[in-house]
This record gives C-alpha cells, sequence and structure tokens, in this order.
C-alpha cells in the first residue's frame, strides 16, 4: 500500500461518535462470533468429565489418553507431508507464476485455466481416479498422495507468486546495481526481502493443503499413511471420548496457526 | 523459493544486461504445467476406465436414472447454493467491516484466525458446539421441539453453518485486500460529490467488490460440490451429497459400485467446471479493474 | 457577497507535535476565485479538506452562505472537492462519472445521463463521454473530474492543486478552461496552489497560508505590492530585503537615505526592513540622471526561471533587479544605477523571524546572501 491508498479516515479518528461507538461494538461482536467455533475445542480438551448441562467442565485435566505414540507418529507424518507439499508447491508456483508474466497472452490463458481446473476439480474425484493409474504406474501410497496434494496446492501458489511478482519492481534492482551492488547483493538486500512475505503466503497455503488432507489420503494412501487428519476422523467417527476429539483438533490446528503469525509477522516487518 | 529457483534467479540478476542468460518463460512453466497436467490426465483416465469396467450394463439402471442420483445432486447443490450464497453476502459485509469501521483490523485477525483450521476441524468443532447436548444447547437451552436438530438433522443446519463459517471468512479476507487499494479514496470522492452513504455502497462498494465476489463465490461453490468431510460429519445418514455417495460407492465390496462410483465423481468434477467458468470470467474482470 | 467563511480554524494531527492549522480565517465572496497560497506542508490541503469534511476541527467554524456546516458530513455539505489526483470511478464510463454526481441530487438515471453530457460539454469533453477512466490521459480526467464536481452543483467548488500533475501546456488549457467556466456558471472556487503564477492566471483574490495561519488575503498584485513580512515577501518570490532604519521620512540603509511614502498611518519611528520587488526596479545608465536611483557595481547576470535578472552590489547590499526583455545584458564590474521608484518601496517591521521557509545557503554563501538570493520558484 503506497501513501495514497493507505485509509485516510482512519488518522482523524480521535473524536468518537456514537455511530463509530456503535460500529466498534458490532466489530467486536463479529470477530467474536468468528472466533467462536473455535472454543469448544479449546475447553473441550482440557475438560475431563463434561456432562450435560453444566455450562463449565466439571473436572479439569490433561487428555493422557491422546498423547501416545500413535498421535505422535501421525503428527510427525502429516508435518513430513505438509512441508513437502508446501516447499514443493512453493518452488514449482513461483517458477510458475513468473513464466505466466513472462509468456506470451494464449499461453499464460490455457496455463490459468489448467491451474484452476485442478482448483475446482474436486479432491476426491482426483484421488478415486488417481487410484486406477496409481496401481498401474506402480507409484501407490505415500508418493501419489505427496504428488495430488502439490497438484491441489498449486494453483494457491501460483497466483499468490503471480500477483507478487506483478508487484515487483524491477527497477529497484537496477538501482542497486547502479550502486554497485553484486548480483548476490542484489538477492539478499533487494529481491528475497521484497518476495518474502508473498512466499511465506504462499508456502503457508499450501502447507494447509497438505496438513488438512483427509480425502486424498484415505483414498490413495492405501492404508499406509496414517496422518492426524485421519486420527481425528477416526474420533470423530466414533462416539465417546469428546476430549481426545477436541484435543486432536488443537493439535491439528496449532501448526498452522503459528505459521500464519509467522507470516503475517514477516508480511509486516517487510511491507512497511 | 528453494535453492534451485534462488540460483536461477540469481543468475537472472546478473543477467539483466545478459538477455540470454534469462530463463525463458517455457522452462519456468514447465515443471508446473507438466505436473498439473500428468496428475490431472492419469485421473481422468483413471475416471473413464473405472466407469468402463462395470459389471454388464443391463443388470443395473442406470446412474443417472436412480433416484439417489437426483437425491445426490439436489443435496448437493442445496448445500452449495445456500452456504455460497451466505458467505458472499455475509463475506461482503465483512470486507466493509474490516476496510472501514473502526475495530476492523480485529475483525481481519479473527477472520484470519479461521484459515489455519481445516474444514474437518471445523467439522468437529460444529459438532462439539452444534449437537444435541453440546456447548450451545447447555447455553441456550431451546427445546428440541421448536428447533430440528443442528447436528445431522433434516435442513442440514450444522453443515451449512460450518460451510458458512469459513467460506465467509475467506471471502472477507480476499474482498478486504482488494478493496483496501481503491476504497477510501474513491469514497472520500463520492462524498464529497454528495452521494449518500448508502448510495456509495451499492454504486462504489459492491462494483469494485464485485469480482472478487464472483471469483471466491465460485471457488467456494465448487468446494462444497466436492468436499466430503464435512458432510460425512454433520449431516444426516439420507439424503447422501455426491462426495459422500461417491465414497461409500467406491468402498463397497460389490464392484459394480464401485465404477458408480467413478461415474459420479466424473458427474461431480463435470459439474464444479461450471463455477470454474464462471471463476474465470471473474478473473479476468478482477485484472483490468486494477 | 461572503458565500465561503472560515473561522480561526483550529486542526491537529493525531500523532504529530503542533497543530496543523492555528485559527486559520478567510473569506470568499460568491462568484469570486480565492487561490490559496503557501509552501509544502503549510497546511493548505488540510484546510482544503476541513471545508470539505474530511477532517474534524479542534476549534473553529466553516459557514457557507449564512449557515455553519461543520457539523455536516461531506456528503451534506453544499462543497466540492476536486483532489489531487482525478479518482475518477474506475468501473464506471466517463459519462456515468458526471451522472452519478446528478443521481446523488435525486435524478433518474436516464435524466442524470443526458443532463451529464451537458456539463461535459461545458469542459469540452463529450467525445470521451464512452471511454473509461484507465484509457484517458492526465488532462482529460481532471475535466471530466471537473464536470463532475461542477455537475454536484456545489456553491463553493474546492480545487486542491489539481493540475500539479500536469504538463505545462495541459496546465494552461486548465486555465483558460476555469476561467471560460468562470465566464459560463459563475462558480466560487477556492484552489490550493503553490505556483504563483497559477494563481495570477485564475484567481481574483489570494490568500497566504504560512505556519498554520492566514497572514494575508487581497488581490495577488497588492501582496506582491504590500506584502506584511519579510517572509511572506521572500515566499512570494521576493528577492530584496535591506535592513535599516527609519526616522519618519526616509529609510537609512547600507543602500543610502531613500525616502518613503509612509501612507496614511505614521509608521514608528525605528528598525524596518525595506521590501523591493526586483520586478519594479530597473537599471539605468549611470551617467543619466534619474531620480530615485542608487549606483552600484554589477556582480552577475543571472536567469532564474528564465526572467533575466542583474545582480548588483550597493554599498554592500545585493539588488536583485528584472531587466526588460531587449534591456542589453550590463557588463559584469561595470557601474550602473538602480532606478528604486517611490511606488515600490515598502516597509515592514523588522522584527520579523526567519524562518526555516528561507532557502538554505549554497556552499560558499554567507547568510545573509542566502536571504537576499530569490527563493526557488
Amino acid at each position: 500500500m503506497t501513501l495514497h491508498t493507505m485509509p485516510v479516515t482512519r488518522r482523524q479518528q480521535v473524536s468518537t461518535s456514537p455511530r463509530d461507538r456503535r460500529r466498534h461494538l458490532v466489530s467486536l461482536l463479529v470477530a467474536a462470533l468468528l472466533l467462536l467455533p473455535i472454543t469448544p475445542l479449546v475447553a473441550w480438551s482440557f475438560a475431563e468429565q463434561w456432562t450435560f448441562p453444566a455450562i463449565v467442565p466439571q473436572a479439569w485435566g490433561w487428555p493422557e489418553q491422546v498423547w501416545n505414540a500413535g498421535t505422535v507418529a501421525a503428527f510427525a507424518t502429516s508435518f513430513v507431508l505438509a512441508t513437502f507439499v508446501a516447499c514443493a508447491a512453493t518452488m514449482l508456483g513461483a517458477m510458475a507464476g513468473l513464466g505466466l508474466r513472462r509468456a506470451p497472452r494464449a499461453v499464460s490463458t490455457a496455463a490459468s485455466i489448467l491451474l484452476l481446473a485442478a482448483a475446482a476439480a474436486p479432491p476426491f474425484a482426483l484421488a478415486m481416479g488417481a487410484t486406477v493409474g496409481s496401481l498401474q504406474l506402480g507409484v501407490a501410497g505415500p508418493p501419489a498422495v505427496a504428488m495430488v496434494l502439490v497438484v491441489l496446492a498449486l494453483p494457491y501458489t501460483t497466483f499468490v507468486m503471480r500477483a507478487a511478482f506483478a508487484g515487483y519492481d524491477e527497477s529497484l534492482e537496477e538501482q542497486g546495481r547502479t550502486l554497485g551492488m553484486t548480483s548476490w547483493m542484489v538477492l539478499r538486500w533487494i529481491r528475497i526481502p521484497l518476495l518474502l512475505p508473498s512466499v511465506a503466503t504462499a508456502a503457508l497455503l499450501a502447507f494447509i493443503v497438505g496438513w488438512s488432507d483427509y480425502i486424498v489420503t484415505v483414498l490413495l494412501g492405501g492404508g499406509d499413511l496414517i496422518t492426524l487428519p485421519l486420527l481425528i476422523a477416526g474420533a470423530a467417527s466414533g462416539t465417546g471420548n469428546e476430549q481426545s476429539l477436541a484435543f486432536l483438533g488443537m493439535l491439528a490446528i496449532a501448526p498452522p496457526l503459528m505459521m500464519t503469525t509467522l507470516a503475517f509477522g514477516l508480511a509486516r516487518r517487510y511491507l512497511r | 523459493m528453494g535453492p534451485g529457483t534462488g540460483a536461477s534467479v540469481a543468475s537472472n540478476g546478473a543477467a539483466l544486461t545478459h538477455h540470454s542468460r534469462r530463463p525463458r518463460w517455457q522452462a519456468l512453466l514447465a515443471p508446473a504445467v507438466l505436473t498439473t497436467t500428468v496428475v490431472l490426465a492419469v485421473a481422468s483416465a483413471g475416471l473413464i476406465r473405472g466407469i468402463d469396467n462395470a459389471a454388464p450394463r443391463s443388470a443395473t439402471l442406470p446412474l443417472t436414472d436412480r433416484p439417489e442420483f437426483s437425491d445426490a445432486l439436489r443435496t448437493s447443490l442445496l448445500l452449495a447454493s445456500v452456504s455460497t450464497l451466505i458467505a458472499v453476502v455475509a463475506g461482503f459485509g465483512i470486507a466493509v467491516i474490516i476496510v472501514r469501521w473502526r475495530g476492523g483490523r480485529l475483525v481481519a485477525a479473527a477472520a484470519t484466525a479461521t484459515i489455519p483450521v481445516s474444514h474437518l476441524v471445523g467439522a468437529t468443532a460444529f459438532a462439539l458446539l452444534l449437537a444435541d447436548g453440546a456447548l450451545l444447547s447447555r447455553i441456550a437451552p431451546i427445546s428440541s421441539t421448536l428447533l430440528p436438530p443442528l447436528v445431522a438433522g433434516p435442513w442440514w443446519i450444522a453443515t451449512i453453518a460450518e460451510y458458512a463459517w469459513k467460506e465467509t471468512a475467506f471471502v472477507a479476507l480476499v474482498v478486504s485486500s482488494v478493496l483496501a487499494r481503491h476504497e477510501a479514496v474513491l469514497h472520500e470522492a463520492a462524498a464529497t460529490l454528495g452521494v449518500s452513504p448508502g448510495l456509495r455502497r451499492l454504486r462504489i462498494t459492491l462494483p469494485l467488490a464485485a469480482p472478487a465476489l464472483l471469483v471466491t463465490g465460485a471457488l467456494a461453490f465448487a468446494y462444497v460440490l466436492g468436499s466430503y468431510e464435512v458432510p460425512w460429519l454433520l449431516g444426516p445418514a439420507s439424503p447422501e451429497p455426491l462426495a459422500v455417495w461417491a465414497y461409500r460407492l467406491f468402498t463397497d465390496i460389490e464392484l459394480s459400485s464401485r465404477s458408480d462410483a467413478f461415474g459420479v465423481a466424473a458427474l461431480t468434477t463435470c459439474l464444479a467446471l461450471v463455477p470454474l467458468l464462471v471463476a474465470a470470467i471473474g478473473l479476468r474482470r478482477l485484472e483490468r479493474l486494477s | 457577497m461572503t458565500l465561503l467563511e472560515v473561522c480561526s480554524l483550529e486542526l491537529t494531527y493525531p500523532g504529530t507535535t503542533g497543530k496543523v492549522l492555528r485559527g486559520a480565517s478567510l473569506a470568499v465572496e460568491r462568484g469570486g476565485c480565492m487561490a490559496l497560497l503557501g509552501p509544502s506542508g503549510s497546511g493548505k490541503s488540510s484546510l482544503l479538506r476541513a471545508i470539505a469534511g474530511f477532517e474534524t476541527p479542534g476549534a473553529g467554524d466553516v459557514r457557507v452562505g449564512d449557515r455553519s456546516v461543520t457539523s455536516l458530513p461531506p456528503h451534506r455539505r453544499p462543497v466540492s472537492l476536486v483532489f489531487q489526483r482525478p479518482r475518477l470511478f474506475p468501473h464506471l464510463t466517463v459519462l456515468d462519472n458526471v451522472a452519478l454526481s446528478l443521481e446523488a441530487q435525486g435524478s433518474r438515471r436516464r435524466a442524470a445521463r443526458s443532463d451529464a453530457m451537458r456539463f461535459l460539454e461545458l469542459v469540452s469533453a463529450t467525445e470521451l463521454a464512452s471511454r473509461r477512466p484507465a484509457t484517458l490521459s492526465g488532462g482529460q480526467e481532471q475535466r471530466v473530474a471537473l464536470a463532475r464536481a461542477l455537475a454536484a452543483r456545489p456553491e463553493v467548488l474546492l480545487l486542491d492543486e489539481p493540475f500539479s500533475g500536469l504538463d505545462p501546456v495541459a496546465r494552461d488549457e486548465m486555465h483558460a478552461l476555469l476561467r471560460e467556466l468562470r465566464a459560463l456558471v459563475e462558480p466560487t472556487l477556492l484552489m490550493v496552489t503553490h505556483d504563483r503564477s497559477e494563481a495570477a492566471a485564475v484567481a481574483d483574490v489570494a490568500a497566504v497560508l504560512l505556519e498554520g495561519r492566514i497572514v494575508q488575503t487581497g488581490k495577488l498584485d497588492d501582496l506582491l505590492a504590500r506584502p506584511g513580512s519579510a517572509t511572506l515577501h521572500r515566499f512570494l518570490g521576493g528577492a530584496n530585503v535591506v535592513r535599516g532604519a527609519f526616522d519618519g521620512r526616509a529609510h537609512r540603509s547600507a543602500l543610502g537615505t531613500l525616502p518613503v511614502d509612509a501612507g496614511a498611518t505614521a509608521l514608528p519611528h525605528g528598525e524596518y526592513d525595506l521590501l523591493l520587488r526586483q520586478e519594479a526596479l530597473s537599471l539605468a545608465d549611470p551617467y543619466s540622471t534619474m531620480p530615485d536611483t542608487v549606483t552600484g557595481v554589477v556582480i552577475e547576470n543571472t536567469r532564474p526561471g528564465g526572467a533575466p535578472r542583474t545582480i548588483v552590489d550597493v554599498g554592500g547590499v545585493h539588488l536583485h533587479i528584472d531587466r526588460d526583455y531587449g534591456q542589453a545584458e550590463p557588463a559584469v564590474g561595470a557601474q550602473v544605477d538602480v532606478v528604486i521608484p517611490m511606488a515600490a518601496r515598502w516597509l515592514v517591521a523588522a522584527d520579523d523571524q526567519v524562518t526555516t521557509a528561507v532557502v538554505p545557503p549554497l556552499h560558499g554563501e554567507s547568510a545573509t546572501q542566502s536571504i537576499m538570493r530569490p527563493m526557488a520558484q
């Protein structure tokens, strides 16, 4: 955002009219509503006993039953898978984003449509179709899952990086070079800082795709791949332990949440 | 960007005066395009193959004639339409709050906080919130005779709520970032011409947001159409939306069901391509405005 | 008859030290055009925005006609602001941009669109009606912005340096357009500009905003000939400020003793600065016997802003004289007479603070010399 596009009305908000106060209240309400669904997850995670109709848990406690080798293994598996998807999709997406800008119009339109198709195609259909092919090609289980997830994440990373390159001012690099910077310095001091926030956003989106997926892993994983979403689905479809379920949900939120905060911190630092 | 691109990008920096060393667009696009094409091609081929490997056709009713098909189609379209409508309307309103109202930044933060929550986790959260005997029924006990069961009830309330929740945040974040560029200065320009706040919202803000609304709405619609986890966890046993039906057929012991599953998958994919076209048009107009 | 009146407006920005406006007051006649001059950052735009309703003043009042509008939101004030950047609505055609103003006043869509054509005619932009803002040049955009603001039928039209982004030819065209519009429609205008020549081209009167206050208003010629302070004189491009003493009849300084017509009000004796506009001075042959002259030595011939100028050292004081076109350039070192007409001699109190508005000294220049040097245009 440049000076010209910064919200001008915000500056002179020293005097708060009743209308502003009302609006502030509504904003708080909206924010609370958006966060509301997460609250039962938080509450239930540490509720050892919470029977109807109590509003607050009768007994608090750490969900020991969840914290076992299976959970840790699933967490680790999800993490590895998601990291791979993030790296691969961001790399390919960055190259594709740059390539789309340089390619002739017809090519870039066709490529964009292809990527949009990957985004719009239902994941379960892709996974089902891929099961036939993967068996034939002998690529079963984790590699097949990873590949499909990368393709599902690619449209997002490409779009983010394309927008990043569109907003990238190459003359800044020229400026650096006339000031005597080497290629390495240009990379380190100009290109990376300016592109880092977008790269972080793209990587975050891709990570979330890999981290959160259920249906592709179930259909294509062949039973070998136990990820965190599979644990959650198993706990959710059964009855009984809400505490375990809630805690698994919290575990599932934690890494992406930390990364989202990181990405935003980066964006704020570099886009000032 | 990984080390691979770093190297080529570094040489690109040095190559400002040596254009012959600049990576060409073909080399840049190839990996992503190839990967996508391979996966899409294998998947499509697999679907077609799976449909062909049917049990003797005469034995079963054609897929589209079965009552479950119209049920599934109707259910999926209903879920997608209602949740997308809510998401687009509420998302637009929240985007305006984010951009113009006091406390907007807090709302943006709250909306961003929903991104790390996957639909699966979201569904479990909504189950813990809305199910019989769950949190909401304890805080605000409304007799079950007044309201149908929210989870697994005939009105799909919990399912739609979960979709609407996540999609609203998505729409709000995208639209607010689009509006943030132009909205404030154009609002001032309109105000000084005597345009009332309501007319401003209608003639300036809404048209500016429209392409983004179109794209995000189309993407949300396509997603809900093909989504499995949420109706599986929060919806009633029947009618089944397309994805749930397809999964049941796929995991059925009967081989003929398996090929039917592929048929449903193929049909759903074709259906999801319609909003894709809409999204493509919206993207075009978005680019024209900025 | 006063149409726009600003009374002692005070404005602070949160997070900044000090006030942007410290009791600024001005009045614009109905049908008149006032130029608001001032150095960059003096608060001119803020004043305009406060009049338009986009900034809330800490104190003071804005009145249009007989009523106070300070409590009204922008869209209800009978005031329209044309911004520095055109801010046309990108999703509407030129015609619809103008029509929106009319619709805001209650016209139906079709009537608004046909009326909008008439406003486009006023600014000679009818051929742009179906174009989109992104395809227009800067000058075309500002024309449309003008038409759009006029279509809002405001009682007062505010212009915030609307032509500063245009090239000189386009700017001249816009000045001509403004003059045409004034003849046709007789709008009441308040225009912010940092360009004296623009003020001279378009406005009847000028007001100068310095350090948050309107220090002087009046016809531009009056401001030039009779500025209220040395700072104002310098801001308006005056190059000659001579410190000396006034004894009731004449000003004594390094230039010598120059009789001064103190006017109706008798000035008290004391230290005074003699302000002389370089355009009012002229060179004469040293051996002529013209009255009202001082003698000096030519130091330099320059062309600041294109006009030919000679700098003459008279008793240690550097006088700047704008030569007439066609007048020969005197040789450096030659002795010349400088004609200082009685009408050009203007006294101001010598305790005027030299603010940071003065150009800092160049390399090798003394502070005195920098004060004597004309301010950058």
